[in-house]
């Protein structure tokens, strides 16, 4: 029975994407210079808006869950995710919190009071650009440039995220356009992002309100 | 030797009770009927008047004292499996050790709790059931299936389709502190950059305040720290065992070398005061055979003795036995003279020397604290045991050459001389330092934290420090104890302090709270749990069911199944770290940790809820003694005056006790300016300066025709006392120093004052018998 796994379940993934999406935006001065590259590219964006559609697979079941929505990433803030399909949801994720908000249900977790807090420490350190960070957690399989396409390949190292996934892909070209986490039992999770812009630059009312949730 | 006069009677009455004492002893030491108690926490009072309480107090501090945790650090695997394989192999071997035990598998506990879900649900899950609001909790479980790196299985659905486990598991995880700790080969073990690190948690067979346990694990500790350096694995250790070791090998430490200070300062005194080595022997006999008695009586009376009371009762014993120098003093004089011819006029003066020391020391055993008490009754009997002695054995042995040190020492004479004539400087000092030391008195502090007591090593500190950042939380000192007639209700009580103490916690009044009851919800909400969940309709279900593409069948046989399933009792916890804080079916235990707001907390308190904080409640029971003892200082001081009014005269009482009132005032004076705080110990200290000062009053007031002899023989007793608990004030322990800095200052002044206030009664002399003896 995997159910000790199970604990480690929205936010953290969510909170691991997050930590994809912002690592890969930021520069980096990793040992490989085609690393080096990508960040480069991604982190002269400070906020990118995006559509995306997810697919996780569930082997066992064979079947397909999809949902989809629109994130915003700012790099100073944090992400805000707005599912929209099935179920309407807005998940924002700030150093400090973790929270969920649906129509009826309001859920938070303060990052320094759970054990997930070493994760969000981590994924700070990642943000900062931590070149011993990102070496800490990961192991970097791989990675290519070209100006038309990227591709990093990321193993976990901490004995916490091994239990989570297997293997991080992610491609892109001016962003990032792809994320694939190859998890435990055969599922798998597919992100794809489209239609990214950096306008507006600024947060709209909305956006800033769900972030103070989350102060 | 004849038997007509009364000192040889005395003499062969008083051998044949020390022959007796010593077979008795000797032969109970054979059959092993001594009880030496070397456990230091006998030597304190009982800290509640609860018994409900104070077993509370010591199953827990049993439970947090009686374990050892080591951290091994290791580069690679192979030297942390072999160490490992080493720890354990010694474990084994040693007696000293409870078998070194696995550690709780947190993934195999959640599969218990997994196994007994049926009535674990989160709060917010309880509270949408209990609105009804389903469609929110199939967006939760909606969110959930979606969320990428969840290992969401087909068996999982079906077991849990409403997936509520998972999200109470996370719930639950938040409780715990560092998710980066995984079981290997049953050790809590973790990896990361600083390396590799596991944790042993050894369990101690003994107390780890026992001395003999102590020397014998810090060999044991000592011999495997060789063996892993060898290994190349750094060891890290911390717990009370370790803390106590190094408070026991400081204090033999500091004992030994001041002793050794002591014991050549003493030689050097002796040598100076009569140019012989003969009255430290003698006075070895007079305290050996006191504390014969002494260990005797006192054994026979507490059915046990502490080994701090030999240690300190002796040295009382030593420091008074002091006043023999005054006899030898007197006889270096009158060379032509039998001994008992000489001590006869003294004897009344060295009678009620002894006698206001008892006084003080009686005073000393009102106080409730179990150790002072055995002490002052050591202290009586081998002071009375010694000085018996010292009468008996001195003036049988020949006149020593005292005269160069009264020569030398005749300063103190001609500055009792000229202040004791000038009547008007006399007052005019008197009053000026009843003032100033009195004025000053205001100014005293005191602190009766009993952590000031503890003296911290820093490498300890930080070895503790590393140990506990590694791998757990900090260790609390403060904890509710919660009761109930039944188990039920013990749960129910606990269920409401949790509820409340959430809130407190919401309000930042502490931090953290480690409960059974966070880990094992009560029966009764089990039950209402299941029901919540039997009472969703079918259609609801259905909804569910479609929304998350499963089997409608098998989610409405879920539900039908659910009060089949067994509920989560104590029995499986009993593995859990927190299963202690059960310390009976209906008495448990809440941990507290970082309280910032006790008012608040205290405010919880009720018949079956009781806020325990064993640190604080020490220090006031600290506080509470001291007070008490400075009201016993004043009585004896007011029983002396009375005492010695009815013997000498009322205006004997002004020249005998002003004198050691104002060496006090002084003293207390002194440490306030110096922003010393008083504690206990200070006061106790205060006790041995009123024995000592009143006696040297004494024989200044019943020295009339031989100042100069007083002045000599009183200050080589004066340093024999600071040699002997002055230099006390020099220990790094805090209790220790406190006592020696009282003794120090007040002995000094007591001398001093002593020596220029109290005028002698004329009326009363020595030097004339001895005359008339010619």
């Amino acid at each position: 029975m995997t159910s000790i796994n199970l604990q480690r379940a929205v936010w953290l993934v969510l909170a691991a994407i997050l930590s994809l999406s912002m690592l890969l935006s930021q520069p980096v001065y990793a040992q490989n210079s085609q690393l080096r590259q990508i960040f480069g590219q991604l982190s002269e964006t400070p906020m990118v808006r995006a559509n995306f559609e997810q697919q996780k697979k569930l082997a066992s079941m064979n079947k397909t869950f999809v949902s989809k929505g629109t994130v915003l990433f700012s790099k100073s803030q944090g992400v805000i995710w707005k599912i929209q399909n099935p179920v309407k949801a807005d998940l924002i994720v700030t150093p400090r919190k973790l929270v969920q908000k649906t129509q009826r249900t309001h859920s938070q977790i303060e990052i320094d009071k759970s054990p997930y807090g070493s994760v969000a420490t981590m994924f700070l350190q990642l943000m900062s650009g931590n070149e011993a960070a990102l070496a800490k957690n990961f192991n970097i399989v791989s990675a290519s440039y070209t100006p038309a396409q990227w591709n990093v390949a990321l193993t976990p190292k901490s004995s916490l995220f091994k239990k989570l996934f297997v293997r991080v892909d992610a491609q892109g070209q001016r962003y990032v356009d792809r994320i694939v986490i190859r998890e435990k039992a055969n599922n798998s999770t597919t992100i794809r992002f489209s239609q990214q812009t950096t306008q507006p630059q600024t947060l709209t009312a909305e956006e800033n309100a769900l972030f103070q949730l989350a102060k | 030797m004849r038997f007509s006069n009364w000192q040889n009677k005395f003499t062969v009455l008083w051998l044949i009770v020390l022959s007796v004492l010593a077979i008795t002893l000797g032969s109970a030491w054979l059959k092993k009927e001594i009880h030496l108690q070397t456990n230091i926490f006998a030597l304190l009072p009982e800290a509640n008047q609860d018994p409900r309480l104070e077993r509370a107090q010591q199953y827990v501090s049993q439970q947090l004292n009686d374990k050892v945790f080591v951290v091994l650090n290791a580069k690679d695997d192979a030297a942390l499996a072999k160490a490992t394989a080493t720890f354990k192999q010694s474990v084994a071997q040693s007696d000293l050790w409870q078998p070194l035990n696995a550690q709780l598998d947190s993934d195999k506990f959640a599969q218990v709790l997994y196994q007994h879900r049926a009535g674990l649900l989160t709060v917010d899950d309880q509270k949408l059931l209990q609105q009804q609001d389903y469609a929110s909790l199939t967006d939760q479980g909606l969110l959930q299936i979606m969320s990428p790196v969840m290992p969401v299985t087909a068996e999982l659905l079906q077991q849990d389709p409403l997936l509520l486990f998972p999200r109470y598991a996370m719930g639950l995880s938040s409780l715990q502190s560092n998710a980066d700790i995984t079981l290997e080969d049953g050790f809590a073990t973790i990896r990361d950059d600083q390396g590799i690190s596991r944790l042993l948690v050894l369990e101690l067979k003994n107390s780890p305040y026992n001395i003999d346990y102590q020397q014998k694990t810090a060999i044991w500790i000592e011999q495997i720290n060789a063996k892993l350096k060898q290994m190349r694995v750094e060891p890290h250790w911390t717990g009370t065992l370790l803390f106590a070791q190094f408070g026991t090998t400081s204090a033999e430490k500091e004992i030994s070398t001041i002793g050794l200070g002591s014991t050549l300062g003493i030689f050097l005194l002796v040598l100076f005061g009569f140019r012989s080595v003969r009255p430290m022997l003698t006075e070895m006999i007079a305290v050996g055979t006191g504390c014969l008695v002494a260990f005797a009586i006192t054994h026979w009376v507490f059915g046990e003795i502490h080994l701090m009371t030999l240690v300190f009762g002796a040295s009382l014993v030593g420091v008074c036995v002091d006043f023999s120098f005054y006899f030898m003093a007197m006889q270096s004089q009158h060379r032509h003279l039998n001994g008992f011819a000489v001590l006869k006029p003294l004897l009344p003066s060295l009678f009620m020397g002894l006698m206001t020391t008892l006084v003080a020391y009686i005073f000393l055993s009102f106080t409730p604290f179990p150790g002072f008490k055995q002490i002052a009754v050591f202290s009586m009997v081998g002071l009375a045991a010694a000085w018996i002695t010292s009468v008996l054995l001195l003036p049988r042995l020949p006149a020593l050459n005292a005269e160069p040190a009264i020569r030398s020492l005749s300063f103190i004479g001609k500055a009792r001389s000229f202040v004791q004539a000038k009547n008007g400087l006399r007052y005019g000092l008197i009053a000026v330092i009843a003032v100033v030391a009195g004025g000053s008195l205001m100014l005293l502090q005191s602190n009766d934290d009993i952590r000031n007591l503890q003296s911290m090593d820093q490498k300890l500190k930080q070895e503790d420090q590393y140990v506990r950042e590694r791998f757990m939380q900090q260790q609390s000192s403060e904890y509710f104890v919660v009761h109930g007639n039944t188990a039920q209700e013990l749960e129910k009580n606990e269920q409401q302090l949790l509820h409340k103490l959430q809130l407190l916690q919401n309000d930042g009044a502490l931090e953290t709270v480690q409960a059974l009851g966070q880990w094992l919800p009560s029966k009764a909400q089990q039950q209402h749990n299941i029901q919540l969940l039997q009472a969703i309709p079918a259609s609801a279900l259905q909804d569910y069911a479609a929304a998350l593409q499963l089997n409608p069948a098998e989610v409405l046989a879920w539900q039908k199944k659910l009060d089949e399933q067994p509920l989560l009792s104590p029995a499986e916890m009993s593995q859990h770290p927190l299963a202690f804080l059960q310390m009976s079916p209906t008495k448990r235990l809440v941990l507290l940790q970082n309280v910032h707001d006790v008012a608040a907390l205290e405010q919880l308190n009720s018949p079956q809820v009781q806020l325990l904080r064993p640190v604080n409640q020490l220090s006031e029971l600290f506080q509470q003694h001291r007070i008490q003892a400075q009201w016993l200082l004043l009585s004896a001081l007011i029983t002396l005056a009375i005492g010695l009014g009815i013997i000498y005269g009322i205006k004997s009482v002004l020249p005998l006790v002003l004198p050691v009132s104002l060496a006090l005032m002084t003293t207390f004076a002194i440490q306030a300016w110096l922003g010393v705080e008083i504690n206990l110990f200070s006061i106790m200290g205060t006790f041995l300066i009123i024995g000592i000062g009143v006696d040297y009053a004494i024989f200044y007031r019943h020295g009339h025709d031989h100042p100069q002899v007083v002045g000599m023989a009183l200050f080589l007793c004066m340093m024999s006392t600071l040699l002997g608990f002055g230099l006390l004030s020099f220990s790094h322990t805090y209790a220790i120093h406190c006592f020696g800095l009282t003794v120090l200052l007040g002995v000094i002044f007591s001398f001093i004052y002593a020596t220029l206030f109290t005028s002698s009664d004329a009326k009363h002399v020595v030097l004339q018998q001895y005359q008339s003896k010619n």
